[in-house]
Formats: C-alpha cells, sequence, structure tokens
C-alpha cells in the first residue's frame, strides 16, 4: 500500500475545492479579509475531523457543511453586524469584483454589483441558502443534509432569498410573477 | 399542469430538480401561456445573474499556503488526542475504576479503554455537541423542560419512538432539542444543562455498533452495555437500547455522565409495542443510484413501495402496501408523500402522518439505504392518539 498521509489525502480531496469555498464565504461575510479568516478556520476544522469523511466523493458537500457551521457560529456571535451587515461594512474589493466580467456592458456590471449587494444584507438563513445553490451548486436535497432543515424548508428559503434579492434590486429585472394566474 | 402549479415550478425547473417528466410539463405549459413565459423568462434572469456572479473573486494566492502552514501545526485529528489519552491510562483506569465501582451498585464487569479505534460518529458527536452548545444563536426547534412533550416532538419528527431520562438529579435541567443528524442519518438532539454546563444526548436509529465494537471502551453496568470515550476535551457515554443508538456529551466527568445515562436507560420502555407500527419503505434500484454525483433525477426503473403491518401480530398480520414511481413523481411533494402511506395510515391523522411520510419520502429521495424500517406511532400528544 503506497503511503499517503492524511494532509496529502486532505490536499487532494478538500482543497480543490478552495475557489467554490473561498466565493461562498466571500458571499457570506461581505469582506475578503473576513472571507480568508472563514475559510482558513474551515479548512482547520475538516483537517481536524477529516476522518469523519468515508466518501471522497462527499467531500465538497462535506466542507461546505463545516464552512456553513463555522459562519453561523460565528455570526451568532457577532451578532446583528454580520447578518446583516450595512452598506458602509462591505468590502469595497468585494462589491467592485469583476476581472471575468470586466468586459460585460456597465449595465450588466451594474446589476451584477447590485446582486452582490443584495445577497449581502439577506438575512442568514436566505443568503446561506442561495450561496449553496449558485456558489456550492448543490442540489435540494444535499442542501437540506448542509441546513439539517427539510426539504420543503430549503425550497421556500430558496424561494424567498430570491423574492427578497428581486426587491431589492434598483434596476427592474423584468415583469414580476403574475400576482393573479389564470385558472 | 396549472398556472399557480408553474409558478411553484419555476425555481425548481431553474435549479434542475425537476424530473424529465416534469420538465416536459412546465415546457409544454409555457408554450401556450403567456404569463407563466414572462414569469419564467424574468425568474431565469435573475437566475443567470446568480450564477454569473457565483463564478466571480478569486481566493489571493496565499491562501493556499496559508492553509498549508496552518494545517502543518494542526494535531492531526483524533488519533492523536487518543494517544494523549492513552498516555495517562494507569491513572484514569485507577481513578475512574475506583470512583465507578464505589458509586454505581450491582457492576458486573468492569473493562477500560484500549487502543482500539472509535466509531466514527462519535467524532461528530463531540463536534455537534460544541456547536450546539457554543452557538448563541436560535438552535433548538423546540424549548421545554417537559421531557414528554420534547420526546413526542421529536419522534413526530424523525418517525421513531425514542425516550429520555424521565427524572433528572438536582441542579439538572432539560432545555429543548431540535432534529439534527449522525452519520447521515436522521438523530435527535436533546439539550440539558447540569450545574450551568450543556449536556448533549443524541438519539438516532439507523447506526450499527455491533461491528467493530471497540470491546476495550465497554463497561457493563447493572446489565446495560455502555461505551465511553473522550475526545477533544469532552466526555461521551454512547449506549445501544432497544434499536437506537444513545450518545451523550459533556465536560463533566465520566462517572457522572454514566449516572446520566443510567437515568435515561432506566426510565422506562420508550413505547408500547401495542401502539407501534412498522413501516417498511422499500426502494429498489436506489442503491445504485446513490453512486452517482451530483444526483438530481431519479434513476430509470427506480420504484419504491411502502407497507404497513402491526408489530405485534407478525409476518402474517394484515399489511397494507402503495407503490411508488419516482420516475413519474420526483421529489416528492407533500401530498404525494402522503399519498403513498397505506390507507390505514393516511386516514387515521392526515397532520400525523404526513411528518412520517415526509420522513420516509425524505429517506427514500435520498436513497440512504434500499431498505427503511422505521416504527410509527400516533405522536398526536403527550398522551398520544395512536394510528393503532
Amino acid at each position: 500500500v503506497g503511503k499517503i498521509t492524511r494532509a496529502q489525502r486532505f490536499e487532494e480531496q478538500v482543497l480543490p475545492h478552495l475557489d467554490a469555498l473561498y466565493r461562498a464565504a466571500v458571499r457570506l461575510t461581505g469582506t475578503t479579509a473576513d472571507a480568508e479568516d472563514l475559510v482558513q478556520e474551515t479548512c482547520v476544522r475538516a483537517f481536524e475531523a477529516f476522518d469523519q469523511l468515508r466518501h471522497p466523493q462527499a467531500a465538497r458537500a462535506w466542507v461546505f457543511a463545516i464552512l456553513r457551521s463555522v459562519f453561523v457560529r460565528e455570526a451568532g456571535r457577532q451578532s446583528r453586524q454580520l447578518t446583516r451587515p450595512s452598506l458602509e461594512d462591505l468590502d469595497g474589493a468585494v462589491l467592485a469584483h469583476g476581472l471575468r466580467e470586466a468586459e460585460a456592458s456597465p449595465v450588466r456590471q451594474t446589476l451584477l454589483q447590485e446582486i452582490r449587494r443584495a445577497t449581502l444584507t439577506l438575512p442568514v438563513p436566505y443568503r446561506e441558502a442561495l450561496v449553496l445553490a449558485h456558489n456550492g451548486g448543490f442540489s435540494y436535497r444535499e442542501m437540506a443534509h448542509i441546513l439539517e432543515v427539510p426539504l420543503g424548508t430549503v425550497m421556500s428559503r430558496l424561494f424567498r432569498a430570491r423574492r427578497m434579492l428581486r426587491a431589492s434590486l434598483t434596476e427592474p429585472m423584468g415583469q414580476p410573477a403574475p400576482v393573479k394566474p389564470e385558472r | 399542469m396549472t398556472c399557480p402549479e408553474l409558478l411553484q415550478a419555476i425555481d425548481p425547473y431553474l435549479d434542475d430538480e425537476l424530473s424529465v417528466l416534469e420538465v416536459l410539463r412546465v415546457q409544454a405549459h409555457v408554450l401556450r401561456c403567456k404569463p407563466c413565459r414572462t414569469a419564467l423568462a424574468s425568474e431565469a434572469r435573475l437566475h443567470a445573474l446568480l450564477e454569473a456572479d457565483a463564478l466571480q473573486d478569486e481566493p489571493s494566492p496565499a491562501l493556499r499556503d496559508l492553509i498549508l502552514q496552518r494545517l502543518a501545526s494542526v494535531s492531526p485529528g483524533p488519533s492523536s488526542s487518543r494517544r494523549r489519552w492513552w498516555a495517562t491510562l494507569p491513572y484514569a483506569i485507577l481513578a475512574s475504576g475506583l470512583l465507578f465501582v464505589g458509586l454505581l451498585a450491582g457492576v458486573m464487569v468492569v473493562r477500560f479503554p484500549g487502543a482500539s479505534d472509535l466509531p466514527p460518529f462519535i467524532e461528530e458527536v463531540a463536534v455537534k455537541h460544541r456547536l450546539y452548545a457554543e452557538a448563541t444563536g436560535p438552535v433548538l426547534g423546540l424549548k421545554t423542560a417537559d421531557s414528554g412533550e420534547l420526546t413526542g416532538w421529536l419522534a413526530g419528527r424523525l418517525g421513531f419512538p425514542l425516550k429520555a431520562p424521565a427524572r433528572l438529579r438536582s441542579g439538572e435541567r432539560l432545555v429543548g432539542g431540535r432534529v439534527s443528524s449522525l452519520a447521515d442519518a436522521p438523530a435527535a438532539y436533546l439539550a440539558y444543562e447540569r450545574d450551568n454546563h450543556p449536556v448533549s444526548l443524541f438519539i438516532t436509529q439507523r447506526l450499527s455498533l455491533s461491528p467493530g465494537l471497540p470491546e476495550e471502551h465497554k463497561w457493563i453496568v447493572e446489565g446495560v452495555e455502555l461505551y465511553t470515550s473522550r475526545v477533544h476535551g469532552l466526555t461521551l457515554v454512547w449506549w445501544e437500547d432497544n434499536d437506537l443508538v444513545y450518545a451523550a456529551a459533556s465536560t463533566t466527568s465520566s462517572r457522572d455522565l454514566a449516572e446520566f445515562a443510567l437515568l435515561c436507560v432506566r426510565s422506562g420502555p420508550r413505547a408500547s409495542m401495542r401502539d407501534v407500527w412498522i413501516l417498511t419503505a422499500n426502494a429498489v434500484g436506489w442503491q445504485k443510484h446513490r453512486d452517482r454525483t451530483p444526483m438530481t433525477h431519479p434513476p430509470m426503473g427506480a420504484a419504491a413501495s411502502l407497507s404497513l403491518r402491526k408489530s405485534d401480530s407478525g409476518p402474517t398480520s394484515r399489511e397494507e402496501t402503495s407503490e411508488w414511481d419516482p420516475v413519474l413523481t420526483g421529489p416528492l411533494p407533500r401530498e404525494e408523500r402522503l399519498d403513498l402511506l397505506p390507507d390505514r395510515l393516511r386516514r387515521a391523522d392526515p397532520v400525523q402522518s404526513g411528518d412520517v411520510a415526509q420522513t420516509l419520502g425524505q429517506l427514500i429521495w435520498a436513497g440512504i439505504e434500499p431498505v427503511h424500517q422505521l416504527a410509527a406511532r400516533g405522536f398526536a400528544g403527550r398522551r398520544g392518539r395512536h394510528w393503532a
């Protein structure tokens, strides 16, 4: 049996998700410094508990669950300030993102900036659902597992998160869903 | 598909959560319905923006190195903490052995930890104890000091009967509980306080302790097998009782926690068998499916059935079965889960049987195991209206 150390296995199975973890952390915390701290803390916790990960293919969901719990605990500790950051608290670097979207039209850039800002002001349960769906790319079932809530709760949180997002965007997003559908 | 149904399906449609059949239904509807087409297009725009935003930001190149540096200085997990524990073994044997023998009458066998591995869920119990105990936000689903109320509430959500200490020692109180998980299985979490120190009790159904049991961790006390260890500065005690695994965690001594365990074990039968119906959920073709990641749609040919029989009547008793074709139904909305339930359960109490059906539906949908056996009771209140 080839000697692969625990650290090497961790590097192979968990660290490929570093970029995704960081992006999720940025959207959860709102500042690059907090995001880096969150990712570091997550990796340390994950490394300590690495023996719990029995199926390498579950590594992504597993490490996102740890990220989420570290964040929620930290958010609980810092209470209001972190759960609902005011616009002044947000990191300029986070809002002025856009390496990949640099060539996008000014309108689109504004919209993306709006989306980012609106996401950061969502209450934690909605923000984390949105981040897991879009940054994590998880299915409802996986999210239910990570968030430890029923599937129906995942669906309603996502639905409400997107509703709140839509409501807080200054640019119109097109017509809203019909209030009184036919039939 | 009607318009209200379509509006409900927009998010799952865009999140790729619908079955092929449902996708076709959505597409057929929006082809002939303009308001719904507009709504879908508008939602799709929002989704596209969220997806575009999700790909932005790169971590600084230094972050990875920083993490690797930190990991190098981190103690390499539970194995080393166990080694530290063993280093103090002679003293631990002496101290805890004497205390334990002195405290508990009727001790038959006392054995002490050796160098075998702990079950993986023990680490998880320790981590979740910390997580819940240190969280300042709302963690508990139900806050109550009434043990009967809490176990009824939890059993209704988990689909299996459980028990908790009916009587507590002085300085000890029940705070509340929530639905949690252990080793990927649904679990009850009950929060206690002993002299203001948090004590956690986890109860789960699907763990099997028997294979690979660390014999050296075992104490047999008054005929009850208890296992104990220390993980990350916490004391853990776990035991099996009527097919359920109980695990308690706290910063108190193992003697103290073992007493707590015995209070729980002795708190009487968890449910009269007369009241227990056995629901068997049989999911065919899911085992294979589970290996596919990510799972978005059920495999072709997968099917599931639920059957119900009264546990004390033996295998020849009346049995009601319903079939479920997940390819047609996809992720189960609540009503359809309810439809899965055999008639007898469904007629009895829509709300309560809906909870059980939801639990079952989620288990099957998650493809956790090909066959589940869940005991279901009428958990309609503390005194309990029963389906039987």
